[in-house]
């Protein structure tokens, strides 16, 4: 686990299940006092995330340049968890921060994004509230 | 890599679409994070999405009227057009067609890839070898991965 998730769903987990509604009560609640404060996820970042954050004023993780490949050439493994970890934190962050969370959800049945795997346990983990956005 | 060699990858591979099945290239973008490309027969649409950062190509076949082929809402948004029980979807991507086929799972045959020449191959084969009557367009197979489709969505 990186230093993000120590400080963040880490410490929910460690608080307990009052200490963690808590936490996501005032993370929540936060979210909804600044409602300009929101991000979307889900599979699709040209076709369906941009669009969809772009429409509604939300941000959207910027994908690491690193995770380009050059000749053609695919992240290994070592550069798949760096890039995941980089996620994580950013995504930890927006969760610390109170954002608001729009999901648009897998483009099928199947989950194939590891980046929005990821982001998906962790909402899963923390319980932190998400709201589906449908139309993309 | 120019990204002009991506393409040349996609064509070397999916040139089975053009040469067997009258696709022809519709559309092709190369970035230097992606590549998208649409195939479009005469009543049959290939949209090829790949963002490299995930490793696995997607690709959404669709059965059209006419040459507009759009990519395919998300699971979420087919949810609430299933609720009009009139409603009949008509494009899946490949990994469904897997899935209702009971073959492996589509990212499975992803696992020891290296290259984006690597996933665009094994894409095409996967596609040649498991999706040919969806490329035919024939009625009956769309009309029983509907069934399917929403029956999976009910369950879920």
């Amino acid at each position: 686990m990186d230093s993000a998730n120590e400080a963040a769903g880490g410490a929910a987990s460690r608080l307990g299940q009052a200490g963690k509604a808590a936490w996501l009560g005032r993370a929540a609640e936060a979210g909804m006092n600044t409602p300009e404060k929101s991000i979307v996820i889900g599979e699709g970042m040209t076709k369906r995330i941009k669009p969809a954050a772009r429409s509604i004023g939300a941000k959207w993780y910027q994908a690491w340049s690193k995770n380009f490949p050059e000749d053609g050439v695919l992240m290994t493994d070592e550069q798949l968890e760096i890039a995941l970890a980089r996620n994580s934190r950013w995504f930890y962050s927006k969760i610390n921060q109170g954002y608001k969370i729009y999901d648009i959800g897998p483009k099928g049945l199947n989950i194939t994004s590891p980046f929005y795997q990821l982001e998906r346990d962790i909402i899963e983990k923390t319980g932190y509230p998400t709201t589906p956005l449908i139309g993309f | 890599m120019k990204n002009t060699e991506n393409i040349d990858i996609l064509k070397k591979y999916f040139n089975f679409l053009i040469t067997n099945l009258n696709f022809k290239i519709k559309e092709v973008r190369s970035l230097n994070y992606a590549l998208y490309a649409k195939f479009i027969s005469n009543n049959v649409g290939i949209y090829f999405s790949y963002e490299f950062r995930d490793f696995i190509p997607h690709i959404q076949i669709t059965k059209i009227d006419t040459e507009d082929l759009k990519e395919r809402p998300g699971l979420y948004t087919i949810k609430e057009l299933y609720k009009d029980n009139n409603f009949k979807l008509q494009s899946f991507y490949l990994d469904e067609i897997l899935s209702f086929q009971a073959q492996n799972e589509y990212k499975s045959y992803f696992q020891n890839i290296k290259t984006i020449e690597d996933a665009i191959k094994i894409s095409s084969e996967l596609l040649e070898t498991y999706a040919i009557d969806y490329l035919k367009g024939n009625d009956f197979n769309f009309t029983e991965l509907d069934k399917w489709f929403k029956e999976e969505i009910r369950m879920h």
